[in-house]
């Protein structure tokens, strides 16, 4: 996707930035991060958000004890408040042949990328630490999270570099991600899920597991979604370079109910798992869909309405 | 398998455009990279290699439109035996013409044509629908149709039912008779368009050898008749030989009891015939060894002596396999209604003083209409009963005397349909010819007569019956009779015999030409000389043209006789002499058969010598006998095969009917019309490749 232009321009326009500017993502996992942050974290903190009661022991901060309560139940309890932290974010873009399928203009990899770029971009000013995975062929490029706002930049290069390969390590890729996110955080995959979802969602139901919250972008052509074809079509993949001369006509019929089977099993699927699923609506534009996505995510929708 | 239009599968080259379409397509469709179809639906799964057969199947429905298309120009046909075509799923009406010729009976590897013939038909009759009409013909001379008249489906005649015609079939034997099958063809057409069926089928069962196929139908006497040919000939032409002709005649030159029998070999092989010819006449029998070329025919003589009563005699070949040609019978002496006896009763040396000199140049003369008359000139001693069986007239010329067996043997000829012309002359005696020729003229003779000899004028003619056959034709002036001049002349007596009556009259009033009818002939009696002794007749214009009409009249004065030699099949007269009550035929087989009135005898389906007997009431010894022969009839012996099935039975049913190889021998095939099964094929492709593409 290597782009004359610069690549923070092309994948988050000023118009992105502007339209993400208000926005801040708060997945409402408990976060262990290493800065105080927005989300909450796991561990008791200083902030002013009333986590419980304790029963006093030896050693407490006198300060802490709740006098209204001894009042009442003539015990010593003490007062203690949540910890809020940053979070730690891992990207996960799927440049596999089958993103490179161009729609309105651009293809699947790119509107994918610039979903991620938005969604970096929001993560980054709100001090989260983001972390890029491009599933390519070969292995992985990954670019580890960071929290700083020049890492944006990084961010946009690694997501800018990529170029949908013929095929993919996309489950490799993740179980890197599983290996590197140490601490609780935020995994994000971009994907049209064409090639070995299967093990893809194993990885990210294990990420779920450990407690991360695990979305999918669902990145889909309108032509994929619809097959909007005639007449007799010689249909190419572009990963695996087979091609078929089929009369659309008669194929839509079975690729739409193929297409639905399909949809209908990654959705349940990821639903079973706890992983936030999303369609992507390519017509829209792609920090529309981030602003969806993350609204959604914040409201603990597992799924947002396409 | 074949095809009437086998050109037109170039055409199937056709069926390369889809694949070419498919390549081209293949080639220049627009490229749509799009893996989501890949991976859900062409790769992996039922869907995808339904989908990749599918569309297999459409291009490879769409490749055998196109084939099939230019077999339908092609006009296919399946080739199906005769016996397998003759099934129908409605009922039909079927004439089957069954050749019961001789020639069916050839011998072929053991089998008979007619035992194929008799098979198959019974075979194709099997697979009829009930409620078919069937009639069967046999196409033997006369052709006989089996029932005659028209049946009615589900009503069939009386004694014909459903089973009949397969029961009628299998219980039939081969005749020995000449073939019809022409006939018997346009017999079973009539046949069938009687029905009131409307799938109307003809079969025919026929060794299809040339001597059959003469005025046989052309096919647009068979419209609207499906005809079929059953061929069961041979598979080539078989080595036949028969023996053709067997006469025998009288052998004066030996002796009057000697008969010269002439057989006649036809050679029908491609090899030297070398056999022995066995000749029987009554009790004695004689072998001579005959040699013949290839497909030659070759005459050989057997001189024999004839016994009393020998009637018939037979020759005969070592049989090969047609034997019933192979023997041929021929009665003694076959009479030539054409033929004349002279009986010369003042032979001279000096040719022009014979007496018979003028009658046997008259007699010969070669006239605008016909030939000149074979004629036998004999000795009054010679004459026998043999001689008189052989010639429709005989004419005693001035004959002095005759035994009384010979004067009996001429009396029974007439009686028996001959005719005599008598002459007078020098010999006659008065007193010797009333006793012996009383039973022959209207009157003994009184007396000769006359103006004394030349060149003392005689009377002239004076009256000639105008309605007499004799005298008739006769013109007048020059050409009459009224110029002629008579010197001498006999004188009968006045008292007539019943059935006289006079011919000509000379001037003076004394007859001339008499005549009188005796049993089935006539007996006419020229009162003066044949010669020139008596008249100037002989040298007049009248001469001629009078004796051969009187030859002719003679000849013919007994009606139609009865044939001495007949084929196969033919009814022969049998007629009871005056005073006979019965008659009684013995066939070859020995079981004799009664006949009390005169009528045709119709059973004559075996070769061989027929003995009729006549009898008198209340009497066992005959009155007359005679014998007939019944001969195969010479064309069935020839068993060549160059025209083959008829072109009828080929084209009669349009492109769906045809044969085998002419004399091939093996069955007739059936062109069944594949044109219709192809084009639902057609329609089914079009159809399942609408489905295809529906699915694709």
């Amino acid at each position: 996707m290597a782009h004359p232009k610069e690549p923070g321009l092309v994948l988050l326009p000023d118009s992105a930035r502007r339209a993400l500017g208000n926005l801040q993502f708060r997945p409402g996992v408990l976060a262990e991060g290493r800065v105080s942050g927005l989300h909450p974290s796991s561990h008791q903190g200083q902030s002013l958000e009333f986590s419980d009661l304790k029963g006093y022991a030896s050693g407490d901060d006198p300060r802490g004890v709740d006098w209204k309560v001894y009042a009442r139940t003539d015990k010593l309890y003490v007062r203690r408040y949540l910890d809020e932290t940053n979070l730690e974010a891992h990207l996960v873009l799927d440049a596999s042949g089958s993103m490179g399928h161009p729609a309105e203009g651009r293809s699947k990899l790119e509107h994918a990328a610039s979903m991620l770029a938005g969604l970096a971009w929001v993560m980054l000013r709100q001090g989260d630490e983001v972390g890029v995975h491009v599933a390519h062929e070969t292995d992985p490029v990954s670019t580890p999270p960071r929290a700083v706002a020049s890492h944006l930049n990084e961010v946009l290069a690694a997501l800018g570099a990529a170029e949908a390969s013929r095929g993919t390590v996309l489950d490799r890729t993740l179980e890197r991600v599983v290996g590197v996110a140490g601490r609780k955080g935020v995994v994000v995959l971009a994907s049209d899920l064409l090639t070995g979802w299967e093990d893809a969602l194993s990885a990210l139901r294990l990420l779920a597991a450990r407690g991360h919250a695990v979305v999918v972008l669902h990145v889909l052509s309108h032509e994929e979604r619809t097959f909007p074809f005639r007449g007799t079509v010689l249909f190419r993949a572009a990963e695996t370079g087979e091609s078929a001369l089929m009369d659309a006509r008669g194929l839509r019929r079975h690729y739409l109910a193929a297409f639905q089977r399909f949809e209908f099993e990654v959705r349940t699927a990821c639903h079973r798992a706890g992983v936030f699923f999303f369609p992507v609506d390519m017509r829209s534009a792609p920090h529309e869909g981030v602003a969806e996505v993350m609204r959604a995510v914040a409201a603990g929708r597992r799924t947002a309405a396409r | 398998m074949g095809f009437e239009s086998p050109w037109m599968l170039l055409g199937v080259f056709a069926a390369l455009v889809p694949l070419a379409v498919h390549m081209h397509l293949r080639r220049h469709a627009p490229v749509v990279v799009m893996d989501a179809v890949m991976r859900l639906v062409l790769t992996g799964g039922r869907t995808r290699v339904r989908l990749r057969l599918v569309h297999a199947a459409l291009l490879a429905t769409r490749v055998g439109i196109v084939a099939l298309v230019a077999v339908l120009f092609a006009e296919p046909f399946w080739r199906r035996p005769a016996g397998a075509a003759v099934e129908a799923r409605h009922p039909v009406a079927l004439a089957v013409v069954i050749d019961d010729s001789l020639s069916m009976r050839l011998s072929s590897g053991g089998r008979t044509a007619w035992a194929q013939a008799r098979s198959r038909v019974s075979e194709a009759l099997a697979g009829l629908p009930a409620e078919s009409e069937v009639w069967v013909v046999l196409a033997g001379r006369p052709f006989q149709a089996h029932p005659s008249g028209p049946t009615l489906a589900g009503r069939t005649s009386a004694g014909w039912d459903a089973d009949t015609p397969a029961r009628f079939v299998s219980e039939r034997n081969p005749s020995r008779t000449a073939t019809d099958l022409a006939g018997a063809v346009r017999a079973a057409a009539s046949l069938v368009r009687s029905s009131a069926l409307r799938d109307r089928r003809i079969l025919v069962a026929s060794d299809f050898l040339d001597h059959g196929l003469d005025g046989f139908p052309a096919a647009a006497d068979l419209a609207g008749i499906e005809a079929r040919a059953m061929d069961v000939g041979p598979a080539s032409s078989p080595r036949n030989r028969s023996i053709s002709r067997v006469v025998a005649e009288p052998a004066p030159d030996v002796s009057p009891r000697h008969v010269r029998v002439r057989v006649e070999v036809e050679n029908g092989g491609d090899q030297v015939l070398d056999e022995v010819v066995t000749v029987r006449l009554g009790r004695s029998g004689a072998a001579r060894k005959v040699s013949c070329p290839p497909g030659g025919r070759c005459s050989h003589e057997v001189l024999m002596a004839l016994e009393d009563g020998a009637l018939a005699g037979e020759a005969r070949l070592p049989p090969d396999d047609l034997p019933d040609d192979d023997a041929r019978f021929f009665p003694v002496a076959p009479r030539d209604r054409d033929a004349v006896l002279v009986v010369n009763g003042e032979p001279r040396r000096l040719l022009e003083l014979d007496e018979p000199f003028f009658l046997l140049r008259a007699l010969g003369l070669r006239l605008e209409d016909q030939a000149g008359l074979p004629v036998t000139t004999v000795r009054p001693e010679e004459l026998s009963p043999l001689h008189l069986s052989a010639v429709g007239a005989a004419v005693l010329a001035n004959v002095p005397s005759l035994l009384p067996e010979q004067v009996r043997a001429v009396a029974d000829f007439v009686a028996s349909g001959g005719g005599v012309l008598v002459t007078v002359g020098d010999q006659v005696r008065p007193e010797t010819w009333g006793e012996i020729w009383g039973a022959l003229l209207p009157a003994p003779i009184r007396d000769v007569v006359g103006a004394g000899g030349p060149p003392d004028p005689g009377e002239t003619v004076g009256w000639v019956s105008p309605d007499h056959p004799v005298t008739a034709r006769l013109g007048a002036g020059a050409g009459s009779l009224s110029t002629v001049e008579v010197r001498r002349w006999a004188v009968l007596e006045g008292s007539w015999a019943q059935g006289s009556q006079v011919v000509a009259r000379l001037r003076n009033g004394a007859p001339l030409i008499v005549e009188r009818r005796i049993g089935r002939g006539a007996a006419l009696a020229l009162l003066t000389s044949i010669d020139a002794d008596w008249t100037d007749f002989p040298l007049r214009p009248a001469y001629a043209p009078l004796v051969r009409q009187a030859a002719s009249y003679l000849a013919t004065a007994g009606g139609p006789r009865p044939r001495a030699s007949i084929e196969v099949g033919e009814p022969r007269r049998i007629e009871l002499p005056e005073g006979a009550d019965h008659a009684v035929v013995t066939p070859p087989s020995g079981s004799p058969v009664r006949v009390t009135v005169t009528d045709d005898y119709t059973g004559t389906a075996v070769p061989g010598v027929y003995r009729v007997e006549a009898f008198q009431a209340g009497r066992t010894d005959a009155v007359r006998a005679e014998a007939f022969v019944v001969n195969t009839a010479p064309g069935e012996s020839v068993l060549t095969r160059e025209q083959g099935v008829p072109a009828a039975l080929a084209s009669a049913d349009g492109p769906a009917a045809g044969t085998a190889r002419p004399g091939s021998g093996s069955p007739p095939f059936r062109k069944l019309a594949l044109v219709p099964h192809v084009l639902v094929l057609v329609l089914l492709l079009l159809l399942a490749e609408a489905v295809l593409r529906g699915k694709a």
